[in-house]
């Protein structure tokens, strides 16, 4: 016998789609751009009493396609809370290319993706040709509402292959991704 | 120095830190060095019994301090079990309501209360702030991160803040989002659902993958699968505002849960604490390896256990605990090529520890005193890395070698510690022949660039070196692939550094580095490309992103790389030259000075390609060309700086334009002489060359106004020049240059023209005026003359013009009315008649005095006809006297008619006829001193006289019959 787990609510705070997921992260980003990781400044290791909590770590992105609240060619500093990097997690590598969806930077000039890490979306790089990277959508998709079904008890059933079965086709072309980021931009500032 | 770097932890010895972790599945961190000591234990608290504080003010408008101390305990107490000794509890309020009034920017960083700040963990161990606007939130994550929106992320946010050198947790703060708490209660379930997962991390356990089709949904789980689902999983299922609702039971641990917790903090069976139990009297423990098929263990495997019931063959349809092989290895090590690896300081590098799995506690079914255990292996899902890894390998996922056969574990009852070592079968076996060298004796590069290599032993650099020349770019490459030779992204993740062969060891690249794996859009390829500056041997390596190695990291390797050119030097037409490098294959490109060179055949160690002609790019002298070679699928390429060398290309001149036939003198040929200097292609037009232009004769003058002139050609490659001829002659002209020479032959004849009076003087009787059509004859011998003006004009004596000018006509003649006299007898009257301004004649008119004036019948005297006939008009003319007709004269004709007279008498006077008819008239000589007179008539018969008179002397009679 089946059970749905859904319970009856439906999110309207969740999203439905993909799409729905992205215009959320687009619409909570203030700053967000198309960059490579160039430059990492961890916390220096003090001696004594250091608390993370205290810091702040800075990355420089060269930014590549601007999409909101900044500009093309130049550079960005992302400044986040140590906390965001406990024991050495390396959130982001010298190399690395992101589509970067960020929070407005707060009262310390503190920032972070938005929706989590789902707002740093890894591209897997495309050398000069921004038409052959694409994006890494696979933690977005993860955010995206889905029902709850179980199976009737019974045998145990195990997937062949865990990497088929979460991991679903959820990129898009990093030029895609723009154009369909910067089109949502400009519908938001036309409707103010 | 290649260290690894670590940050925000303090660096605290802490005396008597308590406990003895077990080595089990599921920590968060792992003890590394260098700044860990000793290494290889999970980081866990200083203490079994951390405190947390809370708060002072309220969570949320909705939420009351006393509400919020209660969902925190709620949390809390989740993790208080009997079979781990770890107790999580109350330990009072903080000293302040902690807001955005006393933690903000600080000058050093954040500024915090007081007993905030981690150094004040032996007091406080665990700050929960609520923070009521959001504003904490805001600060630490940025503006709009409290919004109720992202509270899915943002609700609860923790950090452990302290960890000391031994892995001691000493302190960690928590932050719950007050604007995501409100009038619904699952509003606040969702809190707590969050506030018990974040707990877990501050406790120490890691994500856990259990029953992982839970979250992926495929195959489709099972309800009693979703009771087994750890709490602990990385990602939440998202079906509606509430995650907490997607998940059955989600404020109980599940086996997976309690084992991770049981493994950090198990309860001793010499001391159980009150409320505390044995954590086996009811479990059981397995733990081994996950070995390749050379026994190298084999990390990031996830090992799973079901039960079975007693005498029952059939395991649970679902998986109770999980332990992912190597949790307690090396996660990240520095590389040869990168150290910005703060991750380095997690896990132990003792070789056994690389496959090390342990199931810590699975819990004996009820009512049983014994079960058995199937342990399998799968691999970790591949979304799960970065903030989500399970296991060691948080960078990126990589999938089992080969597989394992189930294994069991049969009846084993309480405190039963099975050892269970898994083998890989059909995976990587061996690791081959190491094909690099070390630092600090690279192996030699194959010559033909390509390799296949494996990184197989931990933290294994494969060390290379190739000789390279000046001005060259090249391209490594290295592509993971699988144990089928495919390429492959959840294997090695290859990084690449490159030094000058003479550079020192152990410090970081100094020509090029890639140090982060797949920048390439070929699937699992790391490529970089390096530009060298003179001839030197270079220093390669290549290795793991994490510092890793195993027996499945087997890459293939190329090194792209164009050295050199045979010929080097070629014709301007181009022609095959022989590329000699490394690294070729099939379908490369080369471009010779930006264009496309064709490829005729190849090796790996050769192309051979036919050069396009030099003009074909537009080249008109020497070039010494940049060669590239580019391999079209992974986008590598290398570039040989000025490798080859064009000759100018040869050019030719060819004619165009030149005088042909007779060019009259004076004049400037029709079409000028004009030559045009192309490539050896006929095509390709040279500019810029100079030509020099001449002619054999002084005869001619060219453009510049000399007989010789030198002319640059444009864009066209046209030169071109006049030529004005100024004397009779054949005329030989030339025009020469580096490119050749032509020459082009005419005639130049001098200029015939003339103005030839028809008629150049008339005579006009003295006193006489008379209108005169002069008429010239106007002949050219280089051109028609109709149309020449030609002008008039008196030059003495009484002569009038009616015009100044008059044109040719077809005829060649032009006309033009005078009017001469009068004159006096002798006096000559002038005018002249010019074409082509120089070129002239006169015309004139010439006086006759009366007394010269002579006249003579021309025709019609001396007629005889019958009576009923008509006499014809009589014809005289006035000259002067040397048969010149004189125009203008008047003569004065007296005609009488006498009657057919009688024959005379024999004897006596003849009888006088009688007189019909007289007339008498005047006439005036034309031009040619002519005039006609009309005979007068009678119808009778009769004889007419007629007597003409002109001047003082000139007389002429005519005698005409009708007769009878």
């Amino acid at each position: 016998m089946c059970l749905l787990l859904a319970r009856g609510v439906l999110a309207q705070s969740s999203a439905a789609t993909l799409e729905d997921a992205l215009r959320r992260l687009a619409g909570a980003a203030q700053v967000s751009f198309v960059g490579e990781v160039t430059k990492v400044v961890l916390p220096a290791a003090g001696a004594g009493v250091v608390g993370t909590s205290r810091g702040v770590v800075e990355v420089t992105f060269r930014v590549d396609e601007a999409i909101r609240g900044t500009t093309d060619g130049g550079t960005y500093v992302v400044r986040e809370w140590a906390g965001l990097w406990p024991a050495g997690m390396m959130r982001y590598r010298v190399g690395q290319r992101f589509l970067m969806m960020l929070h407005a930077p707060g009262a310390a000039g503190l920032s972070s993706p938005v929706g989590g890490m789902a707002g740093a979306m890894p591209i897997r790089l495309g050398g000069s040709k921004r038409d052959a990277a694409v994006v890494d959508l696979r933690w977005v998709g993860a955010t995206v509402r889905r029902p709850v079904v179980y199976r009737e008890s019974g045998a145990m059933a195990v997937a062949e292959d865990v990497s088929a079965a979460s991991a679903p086709a959820q990129e898009a072309s990093v030029s895609l991704m723009v154009t369909m980021l910067k089109s949502w931009e400009a519908a938001r500032h036309a409707a103010r | 120095m290649r260290l690894g770097r670590f940050f925000g932890w303090m660096m605290l010895v802490v005396a008597g830190a308590s406990g003895t972790a077990a080595k089990a599945a599921g920590p968060r961190w792992v003890t590394g060095a260098p700044y860990f000591y000793p290494t290889g234990n999970p980081v866990v608290w200083y203490t079994d019994r951390p405190r947390y504080f809370t708060d002072q003010g309220d969570l949320s408008a909705t939420v009351s301090h006393d509400a919020a101390d209660a969902l925190v305990a709620a949390a809390a107490a989740v993790w208080t079990i009997p079979t781990s000794r770890f107790v999580l509890a109350y330990g009072g309020s903080l000293d302040e309501d902690v807001s955005s009034a006393n933690m903000y920017a600080g000058a050093d960083g954040i500024a915090l209360p007081a007993d905030l700040e981690s150094g004040n963990y032996a007091a406080k161990q665990i700050a929960v702030i609520y923070d009521r606007d959001g504003a904490v939130t805001d600060l630490l994550l940025g503006g709009g991160a409290s919004d109720p929106v992202e509270c899915l992320q943002h609700g609860v946010t923790e950090d452990v803040d302290a960890v000391d050198i031994h892995g001691k947790i000493l302190h960690a703060l928590v932050i719950l989002n007050g604007r995501c708490t409100g009038p619904k209660p699952e509003q606040q379930l969702q809190m707590q659902y969050q506030l018990i997962r974040a707990f877990g991390r501050v406790i120490g356990l890691g994500w856990s993958q259990t029953n992982d089709n839970v979250f992926t949904g495929s195959p489709q789980p099972s309800y009693q699968q979703a009771l087994h689902w750890p709490i602990m999983h990385p990602l939440d299922i998202v079906c509606g505002p509430y995650t907490y609702q997607c998940l059955p039971q989600p404020f109980t641990l599940r086996p997976d849960d309690i084992s991770s917790l049981d493994y950090l903090y198990p309860v001793s069976v010499f001391s159980p604490a009150a409320g505390k139990e044995d954590t086996w009297l009811r479990g059981n423990k397995v733990r081994g390896t996950v070995a390749f098929e050379n026994g190298q263990g084999m990390q990031g495997v996830n090992v799973v256990v079901q039960r079975l019931e007693p005498f029952w063959n059939i395991p649970e349809a679902w998986q109770t605990v999980s332990s992912v092989s190597g949790f307690l290895f090396r996660r990240d090590a520095v590389t040869a090529v990168d150290d910005g690896n703060a991750g380095s300081n997690m896990g132990s590098t003792w070789g056994p520890l690389e496959g090390y799995y342990e199931l810590s506690r699975i819990p004996i079914m009820d009512g049983v005193a014994w079960q058995s255990l199937i342990v399998t292996t799968e691999a970790i899902n591949p979304l799960y890395t970065g903030e989500y890894a399970v296991g060691p390998y948080d960078a990126n996922a990589v999938t089992p070698s080969g597989t394992t056969q189930p294994a069991g574990a049969y009846v084993v009852a309480n405190y039963s510690d099975t050892v269970i070592d898994l083998r890989a079968q059909n995976g990587a076996g061996g690791c081959g022949t190491k094909v690099g060298g070390s630092e600090s004796s690279p192996g030699a590069l194959a010559a033909d660039g390509w390799w296949r290599d494996v990184l197989c032993g931990y933290g294994q650099t494969a060390w290379l070196s190739v000789p390279v020349r000046a001005r060259r770019t090249l391209t490594i490459e290295a592509t993971a692939e699988d144990e089928q030779g495919f390429a492959s992204g959840s294997k090695v993740m290859p990084v690449l550094g490159v030094w000058h062969g003479t550079d020192a060891g152990g410090q970081l690249p100094t020509v090029a580095a890639a140090p982060v794996a797949f920048n390439s859009t070929m699937v699992g390829m790391t490529a970089l490309a390096v530009a060298t500056q003179a001839d030197e041997t270079l220093r390669i390596a290549i290795a793991d992103q994490r510092g890793d190695g195993r027996p499945d990291y087997a890459y293939r390797g190329r090194v792209l790389y164009a050295d050199s050119v045979a010929p080097s030097k070629v014709d301007a037409s181009g022609g095959a030259v022989t590329i000699s490098g490394m690294g070729f294959r099939a379908g490369m490109k080369v471009t010779v000075n930006g264009r496309v060179a064709a490829v005729t055949s190849w090796s790996a160690t050769s192309l051979t390609v036919a050069l396009a002609p030099a003009w074909a790019s537009g080249v008109t002298s020497e070039l010494i060309a940049d060669v590239v070679v580019t391999d079209p699928q992974t986008k590598g390429s290398s570039t040989m700086y000025g490798a080859v060398t064009y000759a100018a290309p040869t050019e030719q001149m060819t004619l165009v334009s030149a005088p042909t036939g007779t060019v009259y003198a004076g004049d400037t040929t029709p079409v000028g002489f004009g030559v045009k200097v192309v490539l050896e292609d006929g095509i390709t037009p040279v500019q810029g060359e100079s030509v020099v232009f001449s002619a054999n004769a002084t005869n001619v003058m060219l453009g510049c106004g000399a007989a010789t002139c030198t002319v640059t050609t444009d864009a066209s490659g046209l030169a071109s020049t006049t030529v004005t001829v100024t004397g009779a002659g054949d005329v030989v002209l030339s025009a020469a240059a580096l490119s050749g020479s032509v020459q082009a032959r005419f005639t130049a004849a001098q200029r015939m023209r003339s103005v030839t009076p028809v008629q150049a003087l008339i005579y006009v009787a003295e006193g006489a005026t008379v209108n005169w059509t002069a008429q010239m004859r106007v002949s050219d011998n280089s051109a028609g003359t109709a149309g020449v003006p030609v002008a008039w004009r008196s030059s003495a004596g009484s002569l009038l013009v009616s015009q100044p000018s008059s044109l040719v006509d077809s005829q060649g003649v032009a006309k033009m009315t005078v009017r001469v006299g009068p004159l006096q007898g002798g006096e000559l009257a002038v005018g002249q008649a010019c074409a082509w301004q120089t070129v002239c004649a006169q015309f004139s008119g010439l006086g006759v005095a009366q007394d010269k004036l002579m006249v003579s019948v021309m025709s019609g005297d001396g007629q005889t006809i019958g009576v009923q006939g008509l006499l014809a008009p009589v014809t005289l003319q006035v000259t002067d006297g040397e048969g010149h007709g004189v125009a203008g004269a008047a003569v004065e004709v007296h005609q009488t008619i006498e009657a057919w007279g009688m024959s005379c008498p024999q004897s006596g006077r003849c009888p006088i006829a009688p007189v019909l008819a007289s007339s008498q008239e005047s006439y005036t000589s034309d031009l040619q001193g002519m005039m006609t007179v009309p005979v007068l008539q009678r119808d009778a018969a009769g004889v007419t006289r007629m007597a003409a008179a002109v001047g003082t002397g000139g007389l002429a009679t005519v005698s005409l019959e009708k007769h009878p």
